[in-house]
């Protein structure tokens, strides 16, 4: 057996019912494909939220994907890993709705972020939820493939080879998107010094 | 191969342009090597446009991870699991259409549906997990003929049972769900160990 790497790699190699249940799916059990469904909701729903920056986005692509990944089950021939395979699927479908984004989308229309935890003073609660709220207005000038380069990277913790193949870009044009991101996002956090 | 080289320059994409510090060094790099590990050389140490920059970047981490959501566990998906099931409901692969009962009879069964009563069969027998399964009829794919059909199936078991009793008893346990549960002729059965897996968790302190 080949090491995969996946977003939960292990859970891909330790988890033989998965590939089993992967296996059912692809030949039209659909009740093998719910319980996939159920199992790896949580955690894509999670990486869709981290890209497209609101949670109704995020339930609309991930939707997408699993349908989508359902038709495509009988192509699928198990070379990745399932969570790495459909990781994959709802990346794209979040990378192809922040490319149809208006450009110019108002800035009052910028999804408010998630409140941070409060488990400090009230003025510094109240100071990173500022801080917050200017990144998110901050990652909304990026592209879209920097916006989704610098997550995979920053907050998933991802390798650039594993964010090339999920954005099917060379790992070099991610190092590049992840610089720019970077950049822009450190200007525009710099008040906060 | 691009591969064998970790920095490639050859390849300038639209937008990577090198950002030179002050202190000449490279910004990419910088931001690289602090993200790999803490700085250790005698330059980054000390020279406050490197440490500055660590510092801008170390501050929009520390902005960004708090707009991360709950863990995956404590979202609730069950509305989302409803809609997608209810879409794919809507675009089931029955497989092909096999036939069911004697020759002179137009009944049919579709596949997927055989193919779960005889997976179910299969893993009634203890340590068995059922995979691919495969009901062919005779004829041609796009026209299938009536006459028995041919069962594909592969199977994990469990470490430490044995396999030839195991295989064989999803053969009598196939044989006899396919006769009595679907009323389908078999005249193939091929029964495929694919893997071993481990037994359910069991609490191992109590083991003596």
């Amino acid at each position: 057996m080949s090491a995969r790497w996946g977003p939960d790699g292990q859970e891909d190699t330790a988890d033989p019912g998965g590939r089993l249940l992967a296996v059912r799916a692809a030949e039209g059990d659909e009740e093998a494909f719910e319980m996939l469904v159920r199992g790896h909701s949580g955690a894509m729903l999670q990486l869709a939220e981290r890209l497209m920056g609101s949670r109704a986005e995020a339930e609309d692509a991930v939707q997408d994907a699993f349908v989508s990944a359902w038709r495509s089950l009988p192509e699928y021939r198990g070379e990745a890993g399932f969570a790495t395979w459909l990781h994959r699927i709802v990346t794209n479908r979040c990378l192809t709705l922040l490319r149809a984004r208006r450009p110019a989308a108002d800035l009052d229309a910028v999804a408010e972020p998630a409140a941070p935890d409060h488990r400090s003073s009230p003025a510094r609660a109240a100071e990173s939820h500022a801080a917050v709220r200017d990144l998110a207005q901050a990652m909304e000038a990026l592209s879209a493939e920097q916006r989704v380069c610098w997550v995979l990277r920053e907050i998933e913790g991802q390798p650039y080879e594993a964010i090339g193949q999920a954005v099917g870009i060379r790992p070099e044009a991610v190092r590049a998107r992840v610089f720019r991101a970077r950049r822009v996002l450190t200007e525009a956090m710099a008040a906060w010094r | 191969m691009a591969m064998s080289t970790p920095h490639p320059r050859e390849a300038p994409d639209d937008d990577e342009d090198l950002e030179v510090l002050a202190c000449g060094r490279d910004l990419a790099e910088v931001w690289e090597r602090a993200a790999l590990a803490p700085a250790d050389d005698p330059h980054t140490l000390a020279c406050a446009y490197c440490r500055q920059a660590v510092a801008d970047l170390e501050h929009l981490r520390a902005a960004a991870l708090p707009v991360a959501p709950a863990p995956p566990a404590d979202l609730d998906t069950s509305a989302l699991v409803r809609r997608v099931m209810e879409v794919v409901r809507l675009e089931l692969r029955p497989g092909r259409d096999l036939p069911l009962g004697e020759d002179d009879e137009d009944s049919w069964i579709y596949e997927s549906v055989a193919a779960r009563t005889l997976r179910a069969a299969a893993e009634e027998v203890p340590g068995v997990r059922a995979g691919s399964c495969r009901v062919t009829p005779p004829g041609s794919r796009t026209s299938p003929a009536r006459g028995p059909v041919g069962v594909r199936i592969d199977i994990t078991v469990e470490y430490g049972r044995d396999l030839r009793s195991t295989s064989r008893a999803v053969r009598d346990g196939l044989a006899r769900a396919a006769r009595e549960r679907l009323g389908l002729a078999v005249d193939a059965l091929d029964v495929t160990v694919t893997d071993l897996h481990d037994p359910p968790d069991r609490p191992q302190e109590h083991r003596t």
